[in-house]
């Protein structure tokens, strides 16, 4: 729906001035606001953020080192808009222990499993357990399980998938970063999600 | 597909030459084995994939050159094992009495973090020799035995028959696997901006 | 005058000047003119009998089936090798009282190939490896007959290889990266017959990663690699290396990781322990050194899930070390450049690096465009190699921006720092490495910085082209040995020699290759630590022939930098596949290939107008002055 890579900026003509570039000053219009992808090697992390940046999906698995950055705006019903920034984070276990330099500072965090496999299920709360310790605070945390379009190999229900986000205060979606089915979705209602800066 | 973790188990068998070792691995492996290295280097090596409670993991059996005499084979040979199996002949005494030395030697060269819970599992083989008639060690001593070294699970086998061997293997994977629970935690370093100060370690020092 | 006088002709050679930069050529004829005319005695024939199978491995370095990358199939096939004459002579320089040089010549089909040095090797069992004689005698069977061969085995080559090379070093391309045959174990045959296997694992035989086959499926083998180790260290020692047949066993034990090779590819054995040296530090790199505390904590620690997703970065080293020279030579390469399209490169980098940058490299492909270090701060070029090598292996890069934690093993083996990785185009990439983990926005500004102004000086562009122009062709060698006085304005595409020249002495060399039969060289820097390559002429053209000299000139090179047996100064081999010519002074290391009926003397005054030539564009082909190497 409202989501587009170069948007007309509907502000520009209100808003002259410090802008979403370099943190300016909180503007309820256009936020800007860090978003970090966490989760197990393989469920696809990568490709849910570029479906989402780029409109792309590749069967092929590029495994992510470190972490990707990417950077998407997106318009809402009620003419905010949102710049995300995307730290697209290495599943690999030996980032495990370097995942808070990309979570530190983020507005929202991604948790992704893939629906067909338990493993990935089980990591995902791993990384709940470990932002709920160490993020910020006020972190909105949404529990995304993905690979829907392979339901006849599913192995998490979706029921354990709404509890389990329930149970922590998450938003719980399940997407196809292959069938797009999903994707803008989500981080519509993350963008919905945020909190306003209250101040303007 | 996610990493489907798969997990590595290093058993070792130790016991007397001739209770069986070889005997037994070929009975559990299914592949016949010829002694390949043990005269020259101390043991052989098998590979067996496990499926257990869902997970498939692998077990790296070392098959070891039992001495007549007991004798050392080195701290290295020991290091990081996931399991020892003891292993001994009920109709040799002798090699029941030696489960102690052998499990000493264990203990003393992997040096374990936790000796006092590490995993072994006793085997003993040749039951079915002359049909239990020449049986010299009884299981109720071998189970005492067993029960006064922290409780180790204790099975008879007979190797040749193709007896218990494989209820023996799936109780050393269990065990190996449960004590391999705990995972060391991957804690890199970054420079310290401050002391950095290296320079490359061949020349160069203008 | 004999060969005696050379050593003096040498020593005055190394010691010309100490500026950084290829040093004046002027001596080679001096060194080895002398030789090529006198008629020296076959003298050392207890040595080289002795050194046989190094005879023999240089000569066979050639064999058809010698690619270890996809080669079970080949596994029986031997190339069309026979009693080539083999003519070698070496300068040992200042080194004892041996003779200046030899020349040997073979007689009929014999096996007693010879390597004009001294026995240097430590190891007991070289000597007498029983597969010396009876390979000699293989290969005498099969072969075609001497002097005839370099056209049928070209042409047999490309058959054989299905890619034709056009010239350029395609192998990339068309080299499929990644772990392959995962379900072949110890027990398959082909598994068996593969030419080189690697492997790494743990101090206690869990197995980390293996080349070929599943890891966990070679338990076993792994296990039987440990507890060679461990029975060897009970014994109050040490095994380096194992001769079983044609095949050569290399540990490298590094602390709780042990490193194997097991190679019948016939490469010295320094050069498969380099390579074992290159395989920890990629390892390093991706993880640092502080794994070994895990093992010390838990020998029983399973490494195996932290190398997650890397197979693709080892294996693409592998690959590396039959078909890029910087894996032996310890040096990296530029693409030739204008020098003011590399000065404006210089210039921005050197700007941001002054911002907190440690790092700022601009690479294409495995050729650095542009490189600045801070104050202080040195890569070494095993670093930058095998930098390069995790980067262009991992596809991610390639998708957008990334900030990774990298470590580079001899800058720093037991911290990360942190690298910016961004590709302008498909080829072309820079790296920002910082010890700062949240410098991420800072280096992104910088990049759009360093971007903006490759871009308005037209960098990028110049980088591509270079790219399609490739660098020096040895068909553009100058014929004029006089320094030229200006720069190159379309770098490095000189006039073509006319063809009438005197120098050319062979008609097939026409429009094939360089004057005199010139295939090929390497020309490295040793001040600069940079190397340039030429491109491959047609002679050399698929990446097999490619790999072929490659090896021929790694063996080269693990010869002229032996220990114990003095410096060499200059070593002329004539095998059945090439006339290779060496050349090492204090300030350059020269490796030519020439046609294998090229003439001697013409090869010789070749190779000094390389070096003049080398000289000549140094601007444009090495990385000057604001290199990190150079203060």
């Amino acid at each position: 729906m409202g989501c587009s890579s170069s948007l007309p900026d509907r502000s520009s003509g209100r808003l002259v001035g410090p802008n979403s570039e370099n943190g300016g000053a909180p503007d309820s219009k256009n936020l800007r606001v860090k978003l970090v992808l966490l989760g197990d090697s393989g469920v696809g992390k990568s490709c849910i953020v570029l479906r989402f940046v780029r409109g792309q999906f590749d069967p092929t698995s590029k495994v992510t080192v470190g972490a990707s950055f990417l950077s998407q705006t997106i318009a809402l019903q009620d003419s905010t808009t949102v710049k995300f920034e995307i730290w697209d984070t290495a599943g690999q276990e030996r980032y495990a222990a370097l995942a808070p330099l990309y979570y530190r500072g983020a507005a929202v965090a991604v948790v992704v499993y893939d629906i067909t496999s338990p493993e990935s299920f089980s990591k995902a709360q791993y990384w709940v357990k470990e932002l709920q310790k160490h993020g910020s605070p006020d972190i909105v945390m949404a529990l995304v399980g993905n690979k829907a379009d392979l339901h006849e190999k599913r192995e998490v229900s979706v029921q354990e998938g709404i509890d389990y986000a329930e149970k922590n205060g998450m938003f719980f979606i399940e997407t196809s970063a292959k069938t797009a089915d999903n994707i803008n979705q989500l981080f519509e209602e993350i963008a919905k999600r945020l909190p306003r800066p209250t101040a303007q | 597909m996610p990493s489907r973790r798969r997990t590595l188990l290093k058993v070792i068998i130790l016991g007397d030459s001739g209770v069986g070792k070889t005997s037994l691995m070929n009975q559990y492996v299914n592949k016949k084995f010829s002694n390949q290295y043990k005269a020259t280097i101390g043991a052989d090596f098998l590979t067996k994939e496990v499926q257990f409670e869902d997970r498939l993991f692998t077990l790296q059996i070392w098959d070891t050159a039992g001495q007549e005499r007991f004798q050392s084979l080195g701290v290295a040979f020991y290091r990081g094992a996931d399991c020892c199996v003891l292993v001994y002949d009920v109709n040799s005494m002798k090699s029941f009495d030696n489960l102690n030395n052998w499990r000493e030697e264990f203990l003393i060269q992997a040096s374990p973090s936790d000796p006092e819970n590490f995993p072994f599992v006793v085997i003993g083989n040749k039951i079915d020799v002359d049909g239990g008639n020449s049986r010299v060690v009884s299981e109720k001593k071998a189970r005492a035995w067993c029960a006064s070294k922290g409780n180790i699970p204790y099975f008879e086998t007979s190797a040749k028959e193709g007896i218990n061997v494989e209820e023996a293997f799936q109780c050393i994977a269990k065990n190996a696997l449960k004590s391999g629970e705990e995972e060391e935690i991957y804690l890199p370093d970054t420079i310290d901006v401050a002391s950095n100060s290296q320079s490359r370690s061949s020349g160069c020092e203008c | 005058m004999l060969s005696r006088p050379m050593s003096s002709g040498s020593t005055s050679s190394t010691s010309a000047d100490d500026s950084p930069g290829p040093a004046s050529p002027k001596s080679v004829e001096a060194q080895l003119g002398s030789v090529a005319l006198s008629e020296p005695v076959a003298e050392l024939a207890s040595a080289a009998n002795q050194e046989a199978r190094n005879g023999v491995d240089f000569a066979t370095a050639g064999e058809g089936g010698d690619d270890d990358e996809e080669d079970a199939d080949r596994g029986g096939e031997e190339g069309p090798v026979g009693g080539a004459e083999e003519e070698v002579w070496a300068d040992y320089g200042g080194a004892g009282g041996l003779a200046a040089a030899e020349e040997v010549g073979e007689g009929l089909g014999g096996g007693g190939v010879v390597w004009g040095r001294t026995n240097s090797e430590l190891e007991v069992d070289e000597p007498a490896s029983p597969s010396s004689s009876g390979y000699a005698g293989e290969r005498g069977s099969s072969g075609a007959s001497s002097g005839e061969l370099e056209i049928g085995e070209v042409v047999e080559d490309e058959i054989q290889e299905p890619r034709s090379g056009d010239g350029v070093l395609d192998s990339q391309a068309s080299w499929v990266p990644g772990k392959r045959h995962v379900d072949e174990d110890d027990a398959s045959v082909s598994w068996r017959k593969r030419k080189k296997h690697f492997f790494i694992l743990s101090h206690s035989g869990k197995p980390i990663y293996s080349r070929y086959g599943d890891e966990h499926k070679l338990a076993g083998f792994s296990a039987t690699l440990q507890a060679i180790i461990s029975f060897v260290e009970n014994g109050g020692d040490r095994v380096k290396f194992v001769r079983a047949g044609k095949h050569q066993v290399v540990f490298l034990v590094k602390g709780p990781i042990y490193l194997v090779c097991i190679s019948c590819t016939e490469e010295p054995y320094e050069s498969l322990r380099g390579q074992l040296e290159l395989m920890y530090g990629q390892m390093i790199l991706i993880l640092t050194k502080s794994v070994n505390r895990c093992f010390e904590k838990n020998p029983k620690f399973d490494m195996t899930p932290l190398l997650g997703g890397t197979d693709v970065v080892f294996s693409s080293l592998i690959h590396s070390f039959s078909c890029n020279p910087a894996t032996f030579l310890h040096a990296y390469t530029c693409l030739p450049l204008a020098l003011a399209t590399r000065q404006a490169a210089v210039a921005i980098l050197q700007d941001v690096a002054d911002s907190g940058v440690l790092f700022a490299i601009l690479m294409c492909k495995h050729k650095v465009v542009s490189l600045v270090g801070a104050q202080k701060a040195s890569l070494h070029p095993d670093d930058m190699l095998l930098l390069a090598n995790f980067v262009m292996s991992s596809e991610s890069f390639r998708t957008s921006e990334s900030f990774s934690p990298i470590c580079l093993p001899r800058y720093n083996p037991m911290a990360f720092l942190y690298a910016y990785v961004h590709y302008f185009d498909v080829d072309t990439y820079l790296m920002l490495l910082t010890t700062s983990s949240d410098a991420f926005y800072h280096l992104k500004d910088c990049r759009m910085r360093i971007e903006m102004v490759l871009l308005k000086s037209n960098v990028l562009s110049e980088i591509q082209r270079s790219l399609l122009d490739g660098g020096m062709h040895v068909e553009d060698l100058p014929v004029d040995p006089i320094p030229r006085s200006s720069s190159l304005p379309s770098h490095l595409s000189q006039p073509k020699p006319p063809t009438d020249s005197p120098e050319r002495f062979r008609e097939t060399c026409d429009g094939i290759a360089g004057p005199a039969g010139l295939w090929h060289f390497i020309y490295r820097s040793v001040f600069l630590d940079q190397y340039v390559s030429s491109e491959f002429p047609a002679p050399i053209s698929s990446p097999r022939q490619q790999k072929r000299l490659y090896r021929a000139y790694q063996k080269l090179y693990a010869s002229m930098h032996e220990k114990g047996i003095g410096p060499h100064k200059t070593q002329f081999r004539r095998d059945e596949n090439y006339v290779l010519l060496c050349w090492v002074t204090q300030d350059f290391e020269l490796y030519a290939a020439f046609d294998p009926l090229a003439d001697r003397a013409l090869a010789i005054k070749t190779c000094n107008r390389v070096c003049q030539w080398v000289k000549d564009v140094e601007n444009e082909i090495f990385l000057l002055g604001a290199s990190p190497f150079s203060w």
